[in-house]
Order: C-alpha cells, then sequence, then structure tokens
C-alpha cells in the first residue's frame, strides 16, 4: 500500500509539481496517466524514496519513507525511465548490492542477470553499457527477492519483444502474489486488461479513477483522455 | 568553422567561470595571510612586470598557464568522440575549436594579470608589448600541449618548448614557429578508448566506487596535502622552533593539510560520483550513505597523521580528534556542491578558520568529537533533503553522469 498525505513538492521554489497530493494505492495494477511533464515520474520518485516531499507524508506498507528509510524500503522496487546506476560499478556489484540489502542469497541475483540476459556482460562497467543494456540491468535488480510494492517508470520503453514479453509476465506474476504494481505509461494497451485503477496528476493534484469501466474499449477511451490531460 | 569556434569558446567561458572563485579565494587567501598584503601585491606586479622579470615568478606563471588547460581539457573532450562526429565538421576545425576553448580557460589568470598590469602601471613601471605578446604565446601553447591529440609524444613537447622560448627566451619568432609545427604534427583528436573490466573484490561498494571513480586523482590529493607539511618542516627546521611554537606549527599545517586533502577530494568524489538518485530507492538510509562518505573521507585523510607526528606526536593527536569533524563537514559540503558556483570554497574556509582555532586553542578539540557528531546530523539532513534528480549544469561533470556513455 503506497499513501501520500498532504504532499508538496517542487523542484524549484514557485514551481510546484505536486501540491497537497493526497493519495492512496492499494494492490493490483495502477497505471498512472497524464501528458509529458505533468508529474507522473516526480510521483513515481516520491512514492520510491528517491526524493522527499517538501511537505507532508509519503509511505509504503504504513512505513514513513524518510522515518523509517530502511523498512519503508524494505519491500519496494523501483524501475526509473533513465536507468541512472553509478557508472564506477559493474552489473554485478549493482546485483550484489539489491541482493544483500533485500536479504537475498546471490543466486538470485545471478539468476536474475540470467534472466536478463546479461550473464555476460556482468563484470562490464556501467559505462561500457548501452542504454537498452542498462535498463535491463536495473529491471533485474526489480526482478530479485519478492517485492509488494513495484513502481515502474514506462518499463516497456527501448525493449525487445522477447523482454517486454518477460516483463509483463513478471508483472503477472507478481500481481498474482497481491502485490501493488504501480506504471507510468504512454503505452496503455500492453495493461488495459489487467489494470485496476488509474491515476492521473493535474495542477499539483492527484486524481484516482476506480473502480474502472468493465469494458476494454470504454477503459481505452477513459486511458486516451487521462493521458491528453482532459478532465474526466 | 565560425560555429565550431563559438561553440568550443562558449564551453571555455563557462569552465573559466567555474574556476574564477576556487582562483581567487586562493590568490586572496594567500596574499591575505602576508604582513602587509598591499606590499605583497606591489611586489608580484613589481617582479613580474619590472626589468629583469623575475625567473620564479615566470616560472609560477608558466605552472599556473599550463595548469587551467590540463584541468579543463577532459571536460571538454566528452562526448567530442561520440555525437559530435557525425556533424559535417573535420577533424581539425574541431581541434582548433578545443584549442580555443582551452586558451579561453585561462581567462581567470589573464585577469589576474591584468590587475596586477595595472598595479605595476600604477608604480610607472613601463610594460612592454612584446612581453604581452610572450604571455599570449605562452598560454596558445599551454592550451595546445594540453590536447589530447593522436601525436600528443611529437605535438606536446614542441608546445611546451615554444611557451618556454616565448616566456624565458624571450624569441617570439622562433616560438611561433614552434607552436604552428606543434599544431601542424597534432593530428586528430584521440578517440578515448573503452575501458577494461573491473575485477570482483569484497571490499564495500561505497569505497570501491569511489576508487574507482577517484582513480589515480587521490595521488594529486595526497600531493597538494603534502605542500603545508613540507613547508612546516622546512619552516621549523630553519628557525629551530621549539616547544610550544613547534607544536604549534604543527597543528596548524597538519589540519591545513587534512582540510585541503579533504576539499580536494571531496570535490573530485562529487563530480566523478554524484548522487546516484535510484539507490535512493533501496533499503539503504541517508545515514548510512553520509556515514560510508565520511569514513571513506575520513580514513584516506588519516595517512596524513603520519608526517604529522613525524613534525610532533602530540599534534598529530590534536588534528586526529580534529579529523571526524572535518570529514563529516566535507561530506556534508559534498551535498550541497551542485548548487553552488563557489565549488568547495566555503569548506576550505570553514576549514581555515578551524586550523586557525586548533592552532590558537589547542584544547577546543575536546569539543571537536560533539561537533563532528552535530556536522554528522547536518550531513544526513542534507543527504536527505537533496533534490537528486534536479538538473543543474553548472556542475555537471560528463565522467561522474551515470546516463553518458560516451565519456
Amino acid at each position: 500500500m503506497i499513501r501520500f498525505t498532504d504532499v508538496d513538492y517542487a523542484y524549484r521554489p514557485g514551481e510546484p509539481v505536486l501540491s497537497g497530493a493526497t493519495l492512496e494505492i492499494a494492490s493490483g495494477l495502477t497505471l498512472l496517466l497524464g501528458p509529458n511533464g505533468c508529474g507522473k515520474s516526480t510521483l513515481l520518485k516520491l512514492a520510491a524514496g528517491v526524493e522527499r516531499p517538501d511537505r507532508g507524508l509519503a509511505e509504503i506498507d504504513g512505513c514513513d519513507l524518510w522515518r523509517d528509510e530502511v523498512g519503508a524500503r524494505r519491500n519496494l522496487a523501483y524501475v526509473p525511465e533513465q536507468p541512472d546506476l553509478t557508472p564506477y560499478a559493474t552489473i554485478r556489484d549493482v546485483l550484489h548490492l539489491v541482493c544483500r540489502l533485500r536479504g537475498e542469497p546471490m543466486e538470485s541475483g545471478l539468476k536474475a542477470l540470467e534472466s536478463a540476459g546479461l550473464e555476460k556482460l556482468s563484470t562490464r562497467s556501467i559505462r561500457e553499457l548501452s542504454m537498452g543494456q542498462r535498463r535491463r540491468a536495473v529491471m533485474a535488480a526489480a526482478w530479485i527477492g519478492s517485492p509488494r510494492v513495484i513502481l515502474l517508470d514506462e518499463p516497456l520503453e527501448s525493449m525487445d519483444r522477447a523482454m517486454r514479453d518477460q516483463i509483463l509476465l513478471w508483472i503477472e506474476k507478481v500481481l498474482g502474489n497481491g502485490a501493488s504494481v504501480v506504471v507510468a505509461t504512454h503505452e496503455i494497451e500492453a495493461f488495459l486488461s489487467k489494470c485496476v485503477r488509474a491515476v492521473t496528476v493535474k495542477g499539483g493534484r492527484c486524481t484516482v479513477s476506480h473502480p474502472l469501466p468493465r469494458k476494454d474499449d470504454e477503459r481505452s477511451v477513459l486511458f486516451e483522455a487521462l493521458l491528453r490531460g482532459e478532465s474526466i | 568553422m565560425k560555429a565550431v569556434l563559438l561553440f568550443h569558446l562558449r564551453v571555455g567561458v563557462r569552465l573559466a567561470l567555474q574556476s574564477f572563485t576556487p582562483l581567487f579565494s586562493v590568490i586572496v587567501a594567500i596574499i591575505m595571510f602576508q604582513i602587509n598584503p598591499a606590499a605583497t601585491i606591489a611586489w608580484i606586479a613589481r617582479s613580474l612586470f619590472g626589468l629583469p622579470h623575475s625567473t620564479g615568478m615566470l616560472l609560477i606563471l608558466a605552472v599556473l598557464a599550463f595548469i587551467f588547460p590540463a584541468w579543463a581539457v577532459s571536460r571538454m573532450t566528452h562526448g567530442l568522440n561520440a555525437w559530435m562526429r557525425h556533424l559535417p565538421i573535420s577533424g581539425a576545425s574541431t581541434r582548433r575549436g578545443l584549442m580555443l576553448a582551452l586558451v579561453v580557460v585561462q581567462v581567470p589568470l589573464a585577469v589576474s594579470l591584468l590587475i596586477l598590469l595595472a598595479v605595476a602601471h600604477a608604480q610607472g613601471i613601463d610594460i612592454s608589448a612584446s612581453f604581452l605578446l610572450d604571455l599570449v604565446l605562452v598560454s596558445t601553447g599551454a592550451a595546445i600541449s594540453a590536447l589530447p591529440v593522436k601525436n600528443r609524444p611529437a605535438s606536446a613537447p614542441l608546445s611546451i618548448a615554444g611557451a618556454l622560448f616565448a616566456l624565458f627566451g624571450n624569441h617570439w619568432l622562433i616560438s611561433i614557429a614552434l607552436l604552428l609545427l606543434s599544431d601542424a604534427s597534432a593530428g586528430p583528436i584521440r578517440v578515448v578508448q573503452a575501458r577494461r573490466p573491473w575485477r570482483e573484490s569484497k571490499i564495500s561498494i561505497s569505497f570501491r566506487i569511489a576508487w574507482r571513480a577517484l582513480g589515480w586523482r587521490m595521488i594529486t590529493a595526497y600531493a597538494l596535502a603534502a605542500l603545508p607539511l613540507g613547508c612546516a618542516a622546512l619552516f621549523i627546521r630553519n628557525s629551530g622552533l621549539e616547544g610550544p611554537l613547534l607544536a604549534g606549527t604543527a597543528r596548524f599545517c597538519g589540519s591545513l593539510s587534512v582540510v585541503l586533502f579533504l576539499s580536494f577530494m571531496s570535490e573530485k568524489l562529487n563530480a566523478q560520483r554524484p548522487v546516484w538518485p535510484w539507490a535512493r530507492s533501496l533499503p539503504w538510509s541517508s545515514n548510512r550513505r553520509v556515514l560510508a562518505d565520511a569514513l571513506s573521507l575520513g580514513l584516506h585523510a588519516a595517512v596524513i597523521l603520519i608526517p604529522t607526528a613525524l613534525i610532533h606526536v602530540g599534534s598529530a593527536f590534536v588534528v586526529l580528534f580534529f579529523l571526524p569533524l572535518l570529514a563529516c563537514m566535507s561530506t556534508a559540503h559534498m551535498r550541497r556542491l551542485r548548487e553552488r558556483r563557489s565549488g568547495i570554497a566555503p569548506f576550505l574556509m570553514e576549514g581555515l578558520g578551524l586550523s586557525g582555532l586548533l592552532t590558537l586553542v589547542p584544547w577546543a578539540a575536546v569539543l571537536a568529537p560533539a561537533a563532528a557528531l552535530a556536522a554528522y546530523f547536518w550531513a544526513q539532513r542534507l543527504d536527505s533533503r537533496q533534490k537528486v534528480t534536479l538538473w543543474l549544469e553548472r556542475r555537471h561533470r560528463a565522467g561522474g553522469d551515470s546516463l553518458s556513455w560516451s565519456a
């Protein structure tokens, strides 16, 4: 469960991205929709504990992300749109770090590496990898352990067909285990039938569309409108 | 060609602005430490522009002229072999544009010289136009010598020789010929080779990443730290200092060495290994990140205590008490570097103040652990409050950019 209470956030003073945002996201697939620059990625960063709210509370499973930093992040997996892995680490370094912090055996890191097709690149430094390979590495890090809150920012972008299928299968699997999966995306077709709610950010406020229409074509119309930033 | 030159000119100006504050801070600090600062400035101007020119002063000038392009070149060449190569620009144009940028980077030095020139003129010293031309040639020679070109083993010595001929020999015709020859022999900008894969090790990932990011720069940090201690050793030996004076000198220079070391390390570490936003989503607290940085900086700085102890054992212990405080302070300042044009200068100033305090009031070391704790919490607060995804161009360095794979 992700909970935002009265969250304010601005990158620069006087230019709020979120202002008094209050939101609750329970288990199931949630789509985060809206036009470019509306604050989708910022919302995910705040939920992932990458950025700290200027005011208000951001909680994961009841733990404040900034009071109980380790506890709140224990079951969290975040895949950013830009795979910002530190350039002086190797893929294996990164996955070992994630295994250690999530209390998982190193084998699960190697398994994730294999699933992402990166086993031969494990000793390469991040600087030697292409953007697609870096995205795979971040995705592999999300596959380690069994996170209950999963935040994915444009997860299908720049992935090949096989990897896309693998990601969608994994999402289906974790949803089956009762996880909360939040996906910020412009590619709604792949998630249309699985999602249970849609969230959009407009004027610094978050709006939740729940329950969603049952029919796929009605959902599609709703999502298209949300993607264009239209009021429902 | 004009567009390329303008592009590199702008890059050069931006980097020159970046180096302005640290350079002037150091110059002002050095001058203010003199008994009569005004007389010192007048003396420097006289030695530089009066006849005969002081060889020592010319040497310092030459060193500074070469340091600026050497510092800036890696920042300027990132990406030149990547996306830029598809643009319709010849290799020679890129090289000349880069050379222009490396000349422009020396603007802070040129401004300092202009101030000294005005001081020399006010003293009634005749400034010869040929000396000014020599300075331009030195600046150009320094820029060419820093260019990462294919035939650098041939072009760099020629440009260095050209610069030295102009400065010391006043043979500007020979100097121009050497610089032209150096430019003609330079060849294309060198392609950056892919790095070798890293080896596995069992040491903490934070330390490993820091070491890889710093690389040989750590040697520069230790060399910088050795300066005050070397000066202290010579001063104590030549002046025959004993007792409290000896201890005070050792304390001041020991702590100053630590401050210089930490400022250099934190500045470099911040540029090469900036905040890693994604890692903040892992169960890794800001406390732990700050502790890892403070430990990494503090343990490396602890090596400086050995030469301090060789000068005066008691003073080394006093500096040891202050070390955690300085390490935590530099860790905190690292968290604010992105937003500052002045870079690490505020830490340098605070550290300088603490060194003074430590020299005059050594028992203040008793309070240092408590202050270290406060500095630690300050750093932790700054870490958690950082807006890590905010793009602040002015402190950006492609080498530490996780999204740059051309660096």
